[in-house]
């Protein structure tokens, strides 16, 4: 990775107060990422208790070796970096595991309520599907989805975060939408039609 | 690479649909008629970008909801106290029961509204201070209730406090300043049906077998069990319905129609917004998270120890704007300890019926008590 993308001269104020030492810095920055943290875990782990204690020791070094830690520019790319590093030292197994063996992360189907609302509606079940064939996709497009699109890092960053290079990026995520069309079929296009004509 | 990944490719587009500001409305809005010929691919585009971002969204909160980020926190700071690592075999059974609260932990909560004016959790207090009551307000104060016709009710709130309003299925409706809300007493038997002319935060009980309908200038939302709120001004010539949690589906009431096909289902913390001609921008990620924060008005209470059973129905006629009828003379001397809180009406009404052992009927839209009680 190169250091630049990561380290800069611009440093983020927060971080530096809790280089400093300042307990409430420390406060700050664990809630502002902790659930960003915990999903994005989840979603490249699907074992809760490894991201747990991943996100532990996180926190924990990062308190005990503050003095000597740098200035960062992007404080979440470095802690999603630092995170992916530990999750994949403390679960090396996890790659020859094949993902449809994996349980599937806990479903948005458990409501019954809402259920009731999306049998009502038609185009809601086809996002239903979406939804769905997201969970399919092999655990590296699914990372590479959530950190996309959900915590809105840019391809470079997502190639510092997972330690791959930029057009490996632009592949997985091509990857991904293919597989989504493959999955869904008839579904995407009809969605992507109803709503164009909204 | 097909057209529309181009652009779902494009850091800087997939950057602007995720959180719009104005450089980039402005570049985007440019490209569009630069592109005219594009704007069916940039639509869908657009679209896979926020159904992408929605269906993470969900996996959040339901993340979310399992609670573990201040679990985790007391963990943190118990190792680092500790100066060693935590046996893991503890943090695989965590009992909170046993954990000294630590000064640590208390910091926790002092920072947590610091960070929170940034983080969505926040915004709680930012509301607090802008927007919220004094902490204690008589039940109704600053409302007023009318009975327009026999069965119906419109509460109209002429200041600029939110004020609750209690509906008798447990939904709790907190009702805007110059705003008025408009209802069947008993609500009606098939579904429940309110009409809001301003702004509210609804925070609706859950019943599957009896919809819940907000109709708002033009708007209308179909919820089954869930949080939202509504701004419907008419100066404000717009709109807007946004979720706080679960689902809703909202679409334009067109006069004359009786299509009431919802154009949008919207997840948590999404937003639609209408203009006054009731065309929507379409389904976004909330703008202002304070509208989907619940406010932060004091509870009613419930509770009541050995008062008379007089004080109960005063109490319950006051909060649901419903009348009870009872022999005064023969219950005046029962005396009543009872927690009525999180109870529907209905539900409210039987088991203090059951403690003072009389009977209660709905006629005529009211309620009528019977039986000898205590004595």
């Amino acid at each position: 990775m190169t250091n630049e993308d990561l380290y800069s001269y611009v440093p983020d104020p927060l971080w530096e107060r809790f280089k400093k030492g300042d307990q409430e810095a420390f406060a700050q920055l664990y809630n502002e990422h902790i659930d960003n943290l915990l999903l994005y875990g989840m979603k490249t782990i699907r074992k809760e208790q490894v991201v747990k204690d991943a996100i532990q020791d996180l926190f924990v070094e990062l308190w005990r070796s503050r003095e000597n830690l740098q200035s960062v520019r992007s404080v979440p790319l470095y802690l999603f970096k630092s995170l992916r590093y530990k999750l994949f030292r403390e679960n090396k197994m996890r790659m020859e595991v094949p993902s449809a063996s994996i349980p599937a992360y806990p479903s948005l189907l458990d409501s019954s309520i809402e259920m009731l609302i999306l049998q009502r509606e038609e185009e809601c079940s086809h996002r239903e599907k979406i939804s769905h064939a997201i969970r399919q996709l092999p655990c590296r497009q699914q990372e590479a989805i959530n950190l996309r699109f959900y915590q809105g890092f840019s391809n470079e960053q997502i190639a510092l975060i997972m330690d791959i290079n930029y057009q490996s990026v632009i592949n997985l995520i091509h990857k991904a939408i293919l597989q989504l069309r493959k999955h869904l079929g008839y579904i995407l296009t009809l969605l992507i039609w109803v709503i164009s004509i909204v | 690479m097909s057209e529309i990944e181009e652009l779902l490719q494009n850091d800087d587009f997939v950057r602007w649909v995720l959180g719009p500001d104005e450089a980039s409305q402005r570049y985007w809005e440019g490209w569009l008629r630069q592109h005219p010929d594009k704007a069916g691919i940039f639509q869908k585009a657009q679209e896979l970008v926020r159904y992408l971002h929605g269906s993470e969204q969900r996996d959040a909160d339901l993340l979310k909801q399992k609670n573990i980020a201040p679990w985790l926190w007391d963990r943190i700071n118990e190792e680092i106290k500790a100066g060693a690592p935590a046996g893991r075999v503890v943090s695989l059974h965590p009992s909170r029961t046993h954990r000294p609260k630590t000064l640590l932990f208390f910091r926790w909560l002092g920072a947590a509204s610091l960070a929170g004016l940034l983080g969505a959790g926040g915004y709680w207090f930012y509301h607090r201070d802008r927007h919220l009551p004094p902490a204690v307000s008589p039940p109704l104060a600053g409302l007023t209730v009318k009975a327009s016709g026999r069965s119906a009710l419109e509460c109209i709130n002429r200041g600029n406090t939110p004020q609750r309003v209690h509906l008798v299925d447990g939904s709790l409706i907190i009702l805007g300043g110059n705003s008025s809300l408009h209802y069947e007493k008993f609500l009606q038997k098939d579904k429940r049906e309110v009409y809001l002319d301003g702004e509210a935060f609804f925070d609706i009980a859950t019943d599957a077998a009896r919809p819940f309908y907000v109709h708002a200038r033009g708007v209308l939302t179909q919820v089954l069990g869930t949080s939202f709120r509504i701004i419907a001004r008419k100066e404000d010539k717009k709109i807007i319905v946004a979720v706080s949690t679960g689902k809703v589906a909202v679409g334009a009431e067109h006069p004359g129609t009786t299509n009431k096909v919802p154009e949008y289902i919207l997840q948590a913390n999404q937003e639609v917004v209408f203009d006054a001609s009731l065309r929507a921008t379409g389904r976004m990620p909330v703008t202002d998270t304070g509208l989907v924060a619940k406010p932060d008005l004091p509870e009613e209470s419930f509770s009541f120890s050995d008062v008379p059973v007089s004080t109960v129905f005063r109490k319950l006629s006051d909060v649901y704007s419903v009348k009870i009828v009872y022999d005064e003379q023969q219950l005046s001397k029962c005396l009543i300890t009872v927690s009525l809180d999180a109870l529907s009406f209905e539900e409210k009404l039987a088991l203090v019926c059951k403690v003072l052992g009389v009977q209660y009927r709905e006629e005529d839209y009211q309620i009528v008590i019977e039986g000898k009680g205590c004595q």
